[in-house]
């Protein structure tokens, strides 16, 4: 098949001629069957003023040696057609079978009878011969074409039969005991005179014959042309030379005579006919059947390959794989050495999903050209021309395709084509394209990939959806998943907010409270003191009023202090601790001084944060470590480390330390661990260092013990920086 | 009870605040109340007075007190656990406490009465009120006097 391009029409064309059956004519073949035929029938009536003129004179002898070979053919004619009915059950065949078939034994009855008559082997009597040799010959004649004549109706009539053996017999039985009945009646009836030698028919009774077999013979080729049946024809051609034989017979004016011979040779060619029609017949069935079973196989084939594309799938995970898959049962069904699946994509190039193993195997463009190549590919030359086209395309030469535009160098020797057009509603989405059967590709192989790409755009499309759904559910969870943590956590720092602003109120109402209420006492107390006359009671009064007054102030400031340093707005800055650190000093530097104070400062590195707040921090820190001395003079350190990719930054003092157990509370608002006597404060400074520290997305702690001075401890947010390296 | 001093209430004063240390002692001495009064600075203090611990060691100048007058917010231990302490004690559990507080909050009076308080005294701002207070816990200590002696 060089350079062949199929399409989808002429392989319907295939198969609707194999559909119409084996042994069928086209109606093209129809007409020059007929003009065979008519050809043959006019050839042989062509003979007859040669022979109408010849001096021949042939003899008895060899009119019964014709006449029995002829007879055998007629009887093995009918009994093969008869075979054949009771192998099929068409009782067309039947009746015609018969019809050969009682003919036949008539005629060989009629040679036999006249090798008996001539040469008396069994003694037969002369006159018994004289009747039965033309009398069997008659009805043999007759019976032939009546039989003929009603074969077509009988079809119309009779539907196949179910039971053909039985009917075989019956009908068998049936023609031979009619044979004998009319071979009885005729015998029995005075023959009419046979033979007018005077007249252009000279044999009327034969030309009644030939009547009824051309009756029979225009009966036979109608129903030819209805039904296009080979061995119709051949039954009609059988007619056809019969008819001519009985018209030869009809002129014949002498026994022996050149008429009469040929006759009877045209009656042995009429007889052998059908035999080799139904030997055609034979054949084309067989070949019907051979070409039925590859297609029966090749069916079966595709369907267990469509099973395989839409069962794979189920297991694939992603759509490369039913791709794959697609492509390795396509591949194994067409006999293919590889092949690629692809899709066109947006910019309208084509983008390959899926290449076979040996695809790559036999590939040898440098992997990362072949990469780049298997995407984003331009729509051309052969494959281009299948996704152009939107059909199929066999190239069984594609060297010599006019679509070629050659391939890349280190592609595989491309020797046959296959591309059929993956579609989607339609619209041409893609190609499977296939190569290297060595055979070539036939329209079987095109319309098997065509009915396999149906079956993978339906894996493809399912395991898309199946793909997005599960994207969609998971993206889906997340969301929640991440909207309920957002929700969880804004509602836990509301919770800790609230607990907060609680205990907040709480203290703050407690400790706002207090100095208050010694105001109002002492007041009172003073009033006492004044009327009683107790000078030094009264300036002991005053003085707790003065006092509760200034701490009133006190802890109002703090508070303020507090809150600001947990509300009011950050910067964020490259902020130098040791700057910090000095503008804190100069704030303590009265107490510094008082308490005689040694501050040692580490290399303090510079962190993001608010400035403001991180002195306030240190300020805070150190003053609580100058307030909290021991009987030696406050020593104070103030140092930074490396942990991990952050700071810890450490204040330690040398003084009065604390209960570990008491770590956690000296952080919250107002608590004090020691009376005010010895300790004054309002016990917000640690509270306000965890706050901002809070702000700084870090933590505060302290390592004490009691008398072995107090470590705060805390860290903040944020890498460490390039003073730290 | 001690025979010696049955007269003579010994009164814990358990406060941090100076101020309040003398405007109690004012109080008692106002109200007439022959007492002998103790001070304590934190609930630590109190409760190493109680159990006679450290510098509380000696049982003639740390008495066993007849009352104790109980502030609630107080420096280390709280005054909470002091009184939890002191009334899960079998023997401690006996001595009348009265919590004198600045705080009138619902939640700190229940839990209070829960540990077993005897009395709960807000912390008043008007002398006569407080010295009301005192004159209350007089009546009371001498009630409590009476029935156990």
């Amino acid at each position: 098949m060089p350079n062949s391009i199929h399409d989808g029409a002429s392989l319907k064309q295939d198969i609707g001629r194999e559909e119409a059956g084996p042994s069928r004519h086209t109606p093209r073949q129809e007409r020059w069957y007929l003009i065979m035929l008519a050809l043959v029938v006019t050839l042989l009536v062509s003979l007859y003023p040669t022979l109408a003129k010849s001096p021949y004179m042939g003899s008895a002898d060899l009119h019964a040696a014709i006449e029995t070979v002829g007879a055998l053919f007629g009887l093995i004619a009918g009994f093969a057609l008869v075979m054949r009915f009771s192998t099929l059950g068409n009782r067309f065949h039947l009746i015609i079978g018969l019809a050969f078939f009682v003919n036949g034994a008539e005629d060989l009855a009629h040679g036999l009878l006249s090798f008996e008559s001539m040469h008396g082997f069994i003694g037969v009597p002369t006159s018994s011969l004289v009747r039965f040799i033309p009398v069997t010959y008659v009805t043999g004649r007759l019976m032939l074409g009546g039989m003929l004549l009603i074969a077509p109706f009988a079809r119309a009539w009779l539907k196949e039969s179910e039971r053909p053996i039985r009917e075989t017999v019956f009908g068998s039985s049936a023609a031979i005991v009619l044979t004998l009945i009319a071979t009885f009646v005729a015998f029995r009836m005075s023959l009419p005179q046979l033979v007018f030698p005077e007249r252009l028919i000279s044999r009327p009774v034969d030309f009644l014959s030939a009547l009824l077999l051309l009756m029979a013979l225009a009966v036979f080729l109608r129903e030819y042309h209805r039904s296009l049946d080979m061995l119709t024809w051949w039954i009609s051609l059988s007619i056809g030379i019969n008819f001519v034989g009985q018209l030869m017979m009809s002129a014949s004016k002498a026994l022996y005579d050149p008429c009469f011979d040929i006759a009877h040779v045209y009656k042995v060619l009429g007889y052998a006919v059908p035999l080799v029609g139904l030997s055609f017949y034979q054949v084309a069935i067989l070949k019907h059947r051979r070409i039925a079973l590859q297609s029966a196989f090749r069916q079966a084939a595709l369907l267990q390959a469509v099973n395989k594309v839409l069962l794979e799938s189920l297991r694939c995970e992603t759509e490369e794989e039913v791709a794959k898959t697609c492509l390795a049962v396509a591949q194994e069904l067409t006999d293919s050495k590889f092949g690629l699946i692809g899709e066109v994509n947006e910019a309208g190039k084509f983008d390959t999903i899926a290449l076979t193993d040996p695809g790559w195997d036999a590939c040898r463009i440098p992997e990362m050209a072949a990469v780049r190549m298997i995407k984003d590919m331009e729509i051309r030359g052969i494959y281009g021309q299948v996704i152009k086209d939107e059909r199929s395309l066999i190239a069984n030469d594609p060297a010599s395709h006019p679509s070629r535009v050659g391939m890349p160098e280190g592609h595989p020797a491309l020797i046959s084509f296959l591309g059929v057009p993956l579609k989607q509603d339609g619209k041409t989405v893609g190609m499977i394209g296939l190569g290297n059967n060595e055979s070539g590709y036939d329209p079987v192989d095109e319309q098997a990939v065509e009915v396999l790409s149906i079956a993978f755009m339906e894996a493809l499309h399912r395991k898309r959806a199946e793909v997005e759904l599960r994207e969609h559910r998971e993206h889906l969870k997340e969301l929640v998943e991440d909207r309920t943590a957002a929700l969880e956590q804004a509602n836990a720092e509301l919770e800790e907010r609230n607990r907060d602003l609680d205990e907040f109120t709480y203290m703050a109402s407690h400790d706002l409270q207090e100095p208050l209420r010694k105001l109002t006492a002492f007041s009172h107390l003073l009033q006492e003191d004044m009327q009683k006359d107790e000078p030094e009671e009264v300036s002991n009064d005053l003085e707790v009023i003065s006092s509760a007054a200034q701490r009133m102030q006190t802890l109002v400031q703090d508070l303020l202090v507090l809150s600001r340093s947990g509300r009011q707005s950050m910067s964020w800055e490259e902020v130098p601790l040791d700057e910090c650190v000095a503008q804190a000093l100069d704030a303590l530097a009265v107490r510094v001084a008082e308490t005689g104070a040694q501050i040692r400062t580490g290399h303090l590195p510079s962190v993001r944060g608010d400035r403001r707040l991180l002195t306030q921090l240190y300020q805070n820190l150190i003053g609580n470590a100058l307030k909290f001395h021991g009987d030696e003079p406050p020593h104070i350190e103030l140092s930074a480390e490396k942990a991990g990719n952050r700071w810890i930054l450490g204040v330690a003092d040398n003084g009065i330390g604390m209960n570990p157990e008491y770590a956690e509370q000296i952080f919250l608002p107002f608590k004090r661990l020691h009376g005010r006597r010895k300790y004054e404060g309002t016990g917000i400074g640690l509270a306000i260092c965890r706050k901002i520290v809070e702000r700084h997305g870090g933590t505060i702690w302290v390592e004490s013990e009691p008398g072995k001075g107090a470590h705060f401890k805390l860290t903040v947010r944020g890498q460490v920086g390039k003073e730290g390296e | 009870m001690r025979g010696a001093r049955s007269k003579t209430a010994v009164i814990l004063l358990v406060e941090d605040d100076p101020d309040y240390q003398r405007l109690t002692k004012r109080a008692l001495e106002a109200g007439g109340i022959p007492n002998e009064l103790f001070v304590v600075d934190d609930g630590e203090q109190a409760l190493d007075y109680l159990y006679r611990r450290g510098e509380f060691a000696d049982p003639n100048l740390s008495p066993r007190p007849d009352l104790i007058l109980l502030d609630l917010n107080l420096p280390k231990l709280d005054g909470r656990a002091v009184l939890k302490t002191i009334k899960q004690d079998p023997e401690l559990r006996r001595i009348a406490v009265v919590v004198v507080s600045t705080s009138c909050d619902e939640k700190d009076v229940l839990l209070s009465y829960e540990l077993g308080v005897n009395s709960y005294v807000t912390k008043p701002s008007q002398m006569d009120s407080f010295m009301k207070a005192i004159r209350d816990l007089h009546y009371y200590w001498f009630d409590v006097a009476m029935l156990s002696g």
